[in-house]
């Protein structure tokens, strides 16, 4: 899929906005779920923001190792 | 909070902006490549497509005034086997997203940023999509029917000033020439119209869910009127054959449509702003679904936390399609598998819940949660 | 709270975050003086050989990326000069401004019109911008020899517009780009308002680019275009139409048979005068068209196309050669109208004979059939290449009627 697709390199992009997410997803919803007290979102939203930031660090890695 | 508060005027505006998006650019092409001078004819019948899928999905919906797409597809044919559809309709509502951002980005990539990265206009887009849906199910109801006026007047003018230069023999003969094309086209084109699946969503914050088939009949017949407006002005403005040369002949009808007195030479700057808007109103009809079926298929409260994370994943899948005909060819198989999701799959739903006389509380006077 | 000290530290990192984005600036940003904005276009055909030792290998290179080896083709633009075109009518600014100084006119060869384009950026240090460009002229040379290059490049080219003008030129082509008519400062701007003044005053019908293309695509008519020439003074002269096959031009009318064309569609305000030779060429009249209407039949008698074309024309007397001719009787006008129509049968008729030997069907009589008689048409013509040569077999019937309403000031 991404070594299809070498002249664009959108990759970067992809990086950027899986870090961004998670951070998001971390810092905003995390938080407002927790003043709202609806515990599962929390939960999920924790889940999802460090599932992100974990897939962007891999292909952050990926990206520098492999050029 | 006050729960069921949208209108039928609002949920008409809501189908109406939803319908009308990315796909009134290359809409001629597709209706001229299937009928020739028939193309106002295909658009029509795809139109009356449209309109019997949606019925039938509005009947469904009323049936369950209080209950979400995923919820009664559940109660009606069983968990396992509806979680298998809702997911199948996450993720065509997520292809659907993605293709919508990328056909904008290839639109704006050609004609007017021509050295922006396409990437850049994708992702501004979505991010503008991402950042609009979390909201709840009325402010999303507000945004829609605010820009709703935005879009029907500018179209509506250009097709009006367009007559100017329109010539009625290149609509003759009316029937077109092949029956099989036509039929195929007529399905592309009822494909355009998947949108107003957002409907099973808006049913369960109606105030009145009784009168949600008179808001998607008007819905429906407003943009696919102004549709079948557009083929007819492009195709009696170019001719069918000159249409066929033309990737995006909406673009180029504005662009040979000139305001009176020569006050703007050409339209087409104005109209592709107009457009974007259209397309904003699209993509974040199609991203609200997915996220919103997101989050009812994993019983959760609140949909805000999925809009950034599909952001990424809608991204990639966007990127995809390797050159611009390739995406054409993706965007008309995935239309048409999308009307067996969204069209086929409902309508036997509808029948299994007449068969096993399932339905919901009728008369819908309990609070329902709006962020649900 | 002890906890939370680093908030405000985060939400100032935010806000700086959010500003980066306004410092990287617009991929797309063009400074209006940075454009080279083309105002207007001439493709001439040249001989390869002269062509060759010109030009630079800009797009191509001999060896591993070669040329085509399509005919070569010499491309002239007109650039306008950011500060010297003027931009109303009050603006003096500079006051002498005649053509030579408001446009910059450059010349490359090249093998095709893209080719040529690139070899003239090379030349060029702004981005050429094709967004105002109004008048492309094509010699009638590169016409005969096929515009499908020049019409699939402008087509692809999202800038031009389809309001823009093409014509062939009778000779070479380049004149047109430096010539200094007196009449308006920029000269491309000269030839634009003399096509559009000419369809305001009836003497030419609407044959923009756009509608050029869409002339051609389709199945059941040719397409046409302006056919010019250079006269006296720098000035530009429409000597006819130039009609077409597809994307080749196959010959081109009179002048007056432009009036033929746009009696026969019907297209209004009407705008030509011609002579009318009562008995004998002393006592001659001439009257000026006001208004045109036109009614195409078409019936399929023996599987071949029957037209019938109902052409009324109103007029105005408007002048005579001598005193002779008595105006002021009914039965004289009635007599004129009489021999007018007769003539105005044999004019029309002959103009289309003249096309249907070439079988170039600029009047789109062909759509006519595609239109009313489907079934004929799906069963015996299909193509334009059917069309082209059913055209020439079309039978034609003109009927006119002629009524002249006023006769100027003059009471006789």
């Amino acid at each position: 899929m991404i070594s299809e697709s070498y002249t664009m390199s959108y990759l970067n992009y992809v990086i950027l906005l899986c870090l961004l997410s998670g951070i998001l997803i971390l810092v905003i919803d995390v938080r407002s779920f927790e003043i709202a007290g609806l515990n599962k979102e929390r939960k999920v939203s924790k889940f999802l923001g460090w599932f992100s930031i974990i897939i962007g660090s891999i292909l952050m890695m990926s990206e520098i190792i492999f050029q | 909070m006050e729960s069921r508060q949208i209108t039928v005027i609002q949920a008409a505006a809501i189908l109406v902006s939803t319908i009308i998006g990315v796909g009134v650019l290359a809409l001629p092409l597709f209706a001229v490549q299937a009928a020739d001078s028939g193309a106002p004819l295909v658009t029509m019948l795809g139109v009356l497509l449209a309109v019997i899928g949606l019925v039938l999905v509005t009947l469904l919906s009323m049936r369950f005034p209080n209950h979400t797409f995923i919820q009664y597809s559940e109660l009606i044919i069983g968990k396992s086997l509806a979680r298998i559809g809702s997911v199948l309709i996450i993720i065509f509502f997520s292809i659907l997203t993605s293709l919508t951002a990328r056909e904008f980005g290839e639109v704006v990539v050609t004609s007017v940023l021509r050295s922006t990265p396409v990437e850049v206009t994708v992702i501004v887009m979505l991010l503008l999509a991402a950042i609009s849906t979390r909201n709840n199910i009325i402010t999303f109801a507000y945004i829609h029917t605010f820009y709703f006026p935005l879009l029907l007047v500018p179209v509506l003018l250009i097709a009006a000033l367009s007559l100017k230069n329109a010539e009625v023999i290149n609509l003759l003969p009316v029937w077109g020439t092949d029956p099989k094309k036509m039929l195929k086209g007529m399905l592309t084109i009822a494909a355009l119209f998947q949108g107003t699946f957002v409907l099973t969503a808006v049913i369960p914050a109606m105030k009145k869910p009784s009168k949600a088939m008179k808001a998607s009949l008007w819905g429906i017949l407003i943009a696919g009127g102004l549709y079948v407006i557009i083929v007819a002005a492009a195709v009696s403005v170019f001719g069918s054959e000159e249409i066929k040369q033309l990737l995006w002949p909406t673009l180029e009808l504005a662009k040979a449509t000139s305001l009176p007195a020569n006050i703007l030479e050409r339209l087409d700057a104005a109209f592709l702003a107009v457009w974007v808007t259209a397309v904003f109103t699209t993509l974040f009809s199609s991203y609200y679904l997915t996220i919103y079926f997101i989050s009812h298929l994993f019983r959760l409260r609140e949909h805000k936390q999925f809009s950034y994370f599909l952001l990424p994943f809608v991204f990639v899948t966007a990127m995809l399609p390797q050159n611009i005909v390739q995406m054409y060819e993706i965007i008309e198989s995935v239309g048409r598998i999308g009307l067996y999701i969204t069209i086929v799959y409902p309508t036997l739903l509808l029948f299994i819940s007449i068969l096993r006389k399932k339905r919901g509380n009728p008369i819908a006077n309990q609070m329902v949660d709006p962020n649900r | 709270m002890r906890i939370k000290w680093w908030i405000p530290i985060v939400k100032a990192i935010c806000c700086l975050c959010l500003v980066v984005p306004f410092l990287t600036g617009c991929w797309d940003r063009l400074e209006i003086e940075e454009r080279a904005v083309v105002l207007g276009v001439s493709i001439d055909a040249v001989s390869s050989d002269d062509a060759n030792e010109e030009e630079d290998e800009v797009s191509h290179i001999s060896g591993s990326i070669p040329a085509p080896s399509k005919g070569m083709v010499r491309v002239a633009v007109q650039i306008a000069l950011p500060g010297r075109i003027p931009l109303g009518p009050g603006e003096g600014g500079g006051g002498k401004g005649s053509a030579g100084e408001t446009v910059w006119v450059i010349d490359v060869v090249g093998h095709s019109i893209d080719d040529a384009f690139m070899n003239l950026q090379q030349q060029v240090s702004s981005k050429l911008f094709f967004g105002h460009l109004r008048v492309i002229v094509v010699s009638e040379k590169l016409a005969r020899r096929g515009l499908e290059n020049v019409n699939d490049y402008f087509r692809r080219n999202p800038e031009v517009r389809r309001m823009a003008w093409l014509m062939v030129a009778k000779g070479n082509a380049i004149k047109f780009m430096t010539a200094t008519p007196q009449l308006e400062r920029v000269p491309a701007l000269y030839l634009m308002s003399t096509l559009d003044e000419g369809i305001r005053m009836g003497k030419f019908p609407k044959d923009y680019i756009g509608i050029f293309w869409s002339n051609v695509s389709k199945k059941g008519q040719e397409g046409f275009l302006p056919y010019v020439e250079m006269k006296k003074e720098q000035n530009v002269g429409i000597i006819g139409l130039a009609y077409f096959n597809d994307a080749k031009m196959v010959g081109a009318t009179k002048p007056l048979e432009i009036a033929g064309y746009l009696g026969v569609k019907g297209v209004n305000p009407a705008g030509y005068r011609v002579y009318i030779q009562l008995d004998g060429a002393q006592e001659s009249v001439m009257t000026n068209a006001t208004h045109r209407r036109s009614k195409i039949k078409v019936s399929i008698i023996d599987n071949v196309p029957q037209f019938t074309i109902d052409i009324a024309i109103e007029l105005n007397l408007e002048a005579k050669l001598n005193e002779n001719v008595k105006i002021n009787d009914p039965r004289i006008l009635q007599s004129i109208e009489k021999k007018q129509e007769g003539l105005s049968v044999l004019f029309y008729s002959n103009l289309i004979k003249k096309t249907q030997v070439k079988g170039a069907d600029i009047f789109g009589f062909g759509e006519y059939v595609r239109a009313f008689k489907p079934q004929f048409w799906h069963a015996h013509v299909k193509t334009a290449e059917g069309w082209r040569s059913m055209y020439k077999e079309s039978k034609f019937e003109v009927k006119v009627s002629l009524k002249i309403r006023r006769i100027g000031m003059k009471a006789q």
